[in-house]
């Protein structure tokens, strides 16, 4: 048997099983070292003067007092910058097309949205350098703004780029399957208009960076908390008009990000075009209030969605009209958040005949970048809700509805109706799983009974939901066909030294995601060894790290991705030691094994050698190798998902590499006079296949729970309709405390991927839709009242707003 | 953009360093210090900036996540929003000081057995605030781990986990209290 097709899973020490955190023993002592814990030698600070206004004409900036003030060492303004660099790459211009707009990290001629970045100072302190932006005089000519997606489309709308004589920046329609039969088919056709409002998952430490240009060497050294640092590293290099090879993106510990800090690159080129006009190093951490206002939120969406229906609950096909609100530009990746429902096109259900007429539009509110679910939980949201709104008018219970749309598990793998291969699953089983867990469903209907004779609001939700990982970057031909990308990647460099020693090198960044600790797994059992024995270098050098065309840490994608990178770098050392012993031990290489540190026959443990033999021969003496054999013990992999393929011309491809479901079961309390509710019962069962670690993967299921619960009853970033953001600190901008989590009950399935080494799956982002689980139980519990749930922000105040519509009454002022 | 602004207007350079600088003497981590700065500058700035003392961290500058949360005389404090030069005389413990000799506090241990760390960014304010309580309460209920870290932020771990950690803590240190040996 070649060694290559070992599966690990058969002798397996470390996956699996619930090993400590690598990463802990310096987090908890406090010496975990995030970007602002960084001081470098003659280090500046910068501080940015940002836009007081959503919209409006820059007449006339002065830096003169600033220029003049003691410790200033330079200052910027947006227009210095646009002329020093070139315009930022978007997915506009990456199939060499000009963009329909210039986009420069700092406004040029105009502001778009408040907050944003007007002029920047560099100082000796960040004290200095704020002190001096109190002098900056900007002259503004304010314009009408526009905040609301609806109201921007229509002619008329203040434009926020004259040139395109629109603010709808792009517009797609995908049709799958034949959505005019089925609509034609169909017994009845249900509507609705739905929003998924905006917020963002903030994580605690806010963006930040430090650049550090060397001019004897021309070597710009940048780091930060960037997730994507590997990707945007041609851009920011073409940016800033150097070669690749003088940037060098340097990641260590990240303080949280979900997806909101791939926004943190146009700031770098800020921090990074200064460092190069000084020969300093510039640091640059932003401040909470700068993060709420102006780093960038999560996608806000409204949709008209029409769903063709038989009376008997099948569902024919979905329309959906989309119209997402971008923000003041559209910042890399946008506008993929626009068409990232292709991983979960379906979702979990079998209709094939799909019409998506989706809307990218800029508004003078903040950009919008991914963020925990991006663009999958918006569409989630908008078919969780339907399937209760359809089983309402059909009355068809909800459970019974899924049960009799789910796609079935004797049909896996499934493709999908655009291509998207969905590898594996037992829905119904989740579904079921997550109902025995809230105590069972039957049981909650008669207490909802006996409570509705008492005249209380009980009410019972469920979802069932896809949570796609890995993307695969073919998305982007979605949005443009000349741009061809089918990366759904990662890639991972191990080393044995003379010692023995292992240290591992990914292209990945974690921000609490544990790939420490899950690598160290996955090389232990490949080499045999323990964890403990094991180092993974924290974070992401690009000068020193392998790294591939979709490498980073955001999409799910390491379960799909690195465990192949680090599972094909270790193979081939395998080869290689097994090769080395053959030929010393005077053994068949396929009698041999590798345990304990060492290399021995099978059944004859005395017979064999230690790795750091091993090692040492092929390092110091290459000439005694057997013939073929590379002297060293050092091996990578830039591994691709082996069912990752282009996008064909009728706009089908797998989008995503694995396809974890998950379903939630809940059962709330409303209070009719508050608008609040109690959760009394609370059930998630995620099916990811193969778990490499039950500890981190219940800390994704839990922490992913936190932000959706945080984002249905609290967080939203309101604006008012001059365009100023009325929550921007975290006194109004509510997140979720220890008091507010309730008791969950979590539970597993494993239905293993067939295509991923380990049988794993992507998982992290399977909380997205609970807006849509809590809708439907809110719903259900005012069933009474009539009252239905259009929005996924069910604030105490937005509840008692639907309960006075109902009741034909106006809100209470 | 409005970090500092409420105690700027007075940076380093326009104030004449020498006859401004507040020189105080306290105790941190055990070990009593002389130090001199200028009286606008706050806890949070001295440790991290002169001592050198990362692990409290900044995540909101203005008292409302917890990330900078150290014990002044035992009790849960802001660092953000505490000025140094009130401090005369006082005992200050940070996470550096929580364990001595390599060694791990049983809140450490009991955070990392049960899982409670994601991205750490949090984790030194929430086992400070977890220390404050289990020194007054040894045996909290469920409910009052949760007051006691509502000060505390965190967006990764949905706070399960950390609950579970402190009730493990408080089991631990019960468990090595003379009384029980």
């Amino acid at each position: 048997m070649a060694i290559s097709e070992v599966d690990v899973r058969a002798h397996a020490k470390w996956i699996g099983t619930p090993v400590k955190r690598k990463e802990d023993p310096r987090l908890i002592t406090g010496q975990g070292c995030y970007v602002d814990d960084v001081k470098l030698p003659g280090m500046f600070h910068c501080a940015l003067l940002r836009s007081p206004h959503a919209h409006a004409r820059i007449k006339r900036v002065d830096l003169s007092k600033a220029k003049a003030y003691p410790g200033v060492a330079l200052t910027l303004t947006g227009e210095e910058l646009a002329q020093a660099t070139n315009s930022l790459p978007s997915v506009f211009s990456l199939g060499n097309k000009p963009a329909p707009f210039a986009d420069y990290p700092m406004a040029v001629g105009k502001v778009r949205y408040v907050g944003e970045p007007v002029a920047a100072v560099v100082a000796a302190d960040r004290y200095i350098a704020e002190d001096a932006l109190d002098l900056i005089e900007v002259e503004y000519d304010p314009l009408p703004a526009v905040t609301d997606v609806e109201e921007a489309i229509k002619p008329g709308a203040p434009l926020l780029f004259e040139e395109m004589g629109t603010n709808v920046t792009w517009h797609g329609t995908y049709s799958y399957g034949d959505p005019d039969k089925a609509f034609a088919e169909a017994d009845r056709i249900i509507k609705r208009r739905l929003y998924f409002h905006r917020y963002s998952s903030t994580p605690l430490e806010t963006f930040g960076g430090i650049a550090h240009f060397e001019r004897a060497t021309g070597m710009l050294t940048i780091r930060s908390n960037h997730q994507i640092p590997a990707m945007i590293h041609p851009f920011m290099a073409y940016c800033l008009r150097i070669p690749g090879n003088k940037l060098r993106m340097v990641i260590g510990d990240i303080g949280g990000g979900f997806g909101i800090k791939c926004a943190v690159y146009a700031n770098l080129m800020i921090i990074g075009h200064l460092s190069m006009r000084l020969g300093r190093p510039v640091k640059w951490i932003e401040d909470r209030r700068e993060h709420l206002l102006a780093s960038a939120h999560g996608t806000e969406r409204t949709g008209y969605v029409e769903v063709a229906v038989k009376n008997d609950g099948t569902i024919l096909g979905v329309k959906m009209k989309t119209y997402d609100n971008d923000g003041g530009y559209m910042r890399f990746p946008e506008p993929v958040g626009v068409i990232l429902w292709s991983h979960v096109v379906q979702s979990c259900y079998r209709f094939r005949n799909i019409l998506m007429d989706c809307h990218a539009v800029v508004t003078n509110k903040c950009p919008v970048t991914p963020n925990r679910g991006y663009g999958r939980m918006q569409h989630q949201f908008f078919l969780e809700r339907m399937m209760n709104i359809i089983g309402r008018e059909l009355k068809i219970d909800p459970v019974e509805i899924r049960l009799k749309n789910f796609i079935r598990p004797d049909e896996f793998p499934y493709e999908a109706t655009n291509g998207s291969l969905y590898d594996s699953g037992d829905y119904p089983a989740t579904l079921q799983k997550a109902l025995e867990l809230i105590g069972g469903y039957e049981h909650w209907r008669e207490e909802q009974k006996k409570s509705r004779a008492e005249g209380r609001y009980l009410g019972i939700g469920v979802v069932t939901i896809m949570d796609s990982g890995a993307s695969n970057l073919g998305e982007m031909s979605m949005i443009d066909p000349d741009i061809r990308s089918s990366t759904a990647g990662e890639a991972a460099a191990i080393r044995i030294d003379a010692t023995g020693s292992v240290t591992v090198a990914l292209g990945t960044v974690p921000q609490g995601q544990s790939h420490e600790t899950v690598s160290a797994q996955i090389v232990a059992d490949e080499l045999g060894l323990s964890p403990d024995e094991v180092t993974v270098l924290t974070g992401f050098d690009s000068a020193t790290h392998p790294y591939c065309g979709s490498s980073g840490t955001y999409a799910s994608r390491y379960a799909g991705t690195a465990t192949g990178a680090l599972k094909g770098a270790a193979q081939k050392l395998r080869d290689r030691i097994f090769k080395i012993a053959a030929h010393f031990l005077e053994a068949r290489f396929e009698d041999l094994e590798l345990s304990g540190g060492r290399v021995f026959v099978r059944g004859v443990p005395q017979k064999g050698m230690a790795l750091r033999d091993i090692a040492a021969i092929s390092l110091y003496n290459p000439a005694a190798l057997p013939a073929g054999v590379e002297p060293g013990l050092e091996a990578s992999c830039n591994y691709n998902y082996p069912k990752a393929n282009q996008m064909d011309e009728k706009f089908r491809a797998n989008y995503a590499s694995t396809y974890a479901n998950v379903a939630h079961a809940i059962v709330v309390e409303l209070d009719v006079e508050t608008g609040q509710f109690k959760i009394l019962k609370y059930s998630v069962v995620h099916d990811a296949g193969n778990l490499i670690n039950p500890k981190v993967a219940d800390g994704q299921i839990h922490g992913g729970f936190a932000h959706s619960l945080g984002a249905t009853l609290y967080e939203e970033f309101v604006y008012n309709e001059d365009g100023q953001l009325l929550t921007s600190t975290f006194m109004d901008y509510l997140c979720p405390k220890a008091t507010e989590i309730p008791q969950m009950e979590i539970g597993h399935l494993c239905s293993p991927s067939p295509f991923t080494p380990y049988g794993t799956k992507g998982m992290g982002e399977g909380s997205g839709p609970i807006p849509a689980l809590i809708g439907n139980a809110v719903e259900d519990a005012l069933t009474p009242l009539g009252v239905e749930v259009l929005g996924s922000n069910l604030s105490p105040q937005n509840i008692m707003a639907m309960i006075w519509k109902a009741k034909g009454r106006e809100p209470a002022k | 953009m409005a970090r500092r602004k409420r105690r700027a207007g007075h940076s380093d350079l326009v104030v004449d360093e020498k006859k401004a600088l507040h020189r105080i003497r306290l105790t941190i981590n055990g070990e009593e210090l002389e130090l001199a700065f200028s009286p606008r500058r706050t806890l949070l700035e001295v440790l991290r900036d002169d001592l050198d003392l990362i692990g409290a961290k900044e995540g909101c500058d203005g008292g409302e996540c917890g990330a900078c949360t150290v014990l002044i005389e035992d009790r849960p404090y802001l660092a953000c929003l505490t000025l140094a030069a009130t401090l005369r005389g006082k005992r200050i413990l940070t996470i550096e000081g929580l364990a001595g000799n390599g060694g791990l506090h049983p809140l450490q241990s009991a955070f990392l057995t049960k899982g409670a760390v994601q991205c750490g960014y949090c984790t030194p304010g929430l086992i400070l605030s977890a220390k404050a309580l289990l020194d007054r309460n040894v045996a909290p209920t469920e409910e009052e781990v949760k007051k006691a870290l509502v000060g505390n932020l965190c967006r990764c771990t949905g706070y399960q986990k950390i609950i579970d950690a402190v009730l493990e803590a408080a089991r631990l240190l019960q468990a090595e209290s003379p009384g029980n040996r």
